[in-house]
């Protein structure tokens, strides 16, 4: 695969073409993966709106009826409710997780399960958040496991 | 909240007939019959105090080996509930409700042992998928 990027200051939105001879696994998993970048949402802080991409989201927690996007360091209150974002980042890394959270599946560092059978997944900024037995079957096949 | 009643309620229906088996048992042994106030009251409040280990076994608050310790420390006293409800017609020794205690911790850490292999399996499955994953994309 040959991957070419061409710079121009003229271009005002960036744009991907994909040349193939058939669309194939390979084409579909490209047209995933851009997908999942294309899905920009916005976020407020102390008023102030922030555009938002899934690769700098790790995780949507629904708090008192409000849904707060976490990134790296930030919180950002989002307009949306946890089944809108369900939809928007539908077959996307972005799934739920428990009642009140959609996790980003590639910010996951490890996995861990309590003595009491809890599972949490330790995130990449050390955060950890609490997987539901209920979903851990999607959680599985997002991550390529069989369902 | 709603989650405790919804647990109690669960575990009400259980209760009240493993209650009624050991009324069963106390009639066949000793030709007593048991009280059917007593046996409901006491399903009552045996199935608070389970109900009440259950939802802090399961609690997504603290540390998880606390909650399992918590969960059995409050089963204890429905154990002195159901005593007090079949009093010497089962326990025919003080001591028995000891043993009965011991008895009920042996299984509740067996049932934690069996529950934390199966989940350990499931967690290090996903976290080889995980690393699987993460293989893939540098290879990429």
């Amino acid at each position: 695969m040959k991957i070419r990027v061409n710079e121009n200051p003229k271009i005002e939105e960036h744009e991907v073409v994909i040349n193939c001879k058939q669309v194939d696994q390979l084409v579909e998993d490209i047209k995933k993966s851009l997908e999942y970048l294309n899905n920009v949402i916005t976020g407020k802080i102390d008023g102030r709106n922030y555009t938002l991409t899934p690769n700098e989201i790790y995780y949507f927690e629904s708090v008192d009826n409000k849904v707060f996007a976490y990134s790296k360091d930030k919180v950002y209150d989002i307009n949306l409710k946890l089944y809108e974002l369900e939809e928007i980042y539908k077959n996307t890394p972005l799934i739920r997780i428990n009642k009140n959270t959609v996790l980003n599946t590639r910010k996951i560092k490890s996995f861990k399960s309590s003595l009491n059978g809890r599972m949490e997944a330790i995130l990449k900024n050390k955060e950890m958040v609490i997987i539901s037995r209920k979903y851990v079957p999607i959680l599985r096949a997002v991550l390529g496991g069989r369902n | 909240m709603k989650k405790y009643f919804n647990t109690f309620a669960k575990t009400f229906f259980f209760t009240a007939i493993l209650l009624m088996l050991f009324a069963v048992l106390v009639k066949a042994r000793s030709g007593f019959t048991m009280a059917y106030v007593r046996l409901t009251i006491g399903a009552l409040l045996m199935s608070i105090f389970i109900a009440l280990a259950i939802t802090i076994f399961r609690s997504e608050k603290g540390k998880g080996y606390i909650n399992a310790i918590l969960g059995y420390i409050i089963v204890i006293p429905a154990l002195f509930v159901f005593r007090n409800i079949f009093g010497t017609y089962l326990f025919t020794r003080a001591w028995i409700i000891f043993i009965v205690i011991g008895i009920v911790g042996i299984i509740y850490g067996i049932a934690l042992l069996v529950a934390s292999k199966k989940y350990k399996t499931e967690v290090d499955e996903l976290n080889r998928l995980l690393l699987d994953k993460e293989d893939n994309q540098e290879e990429d």
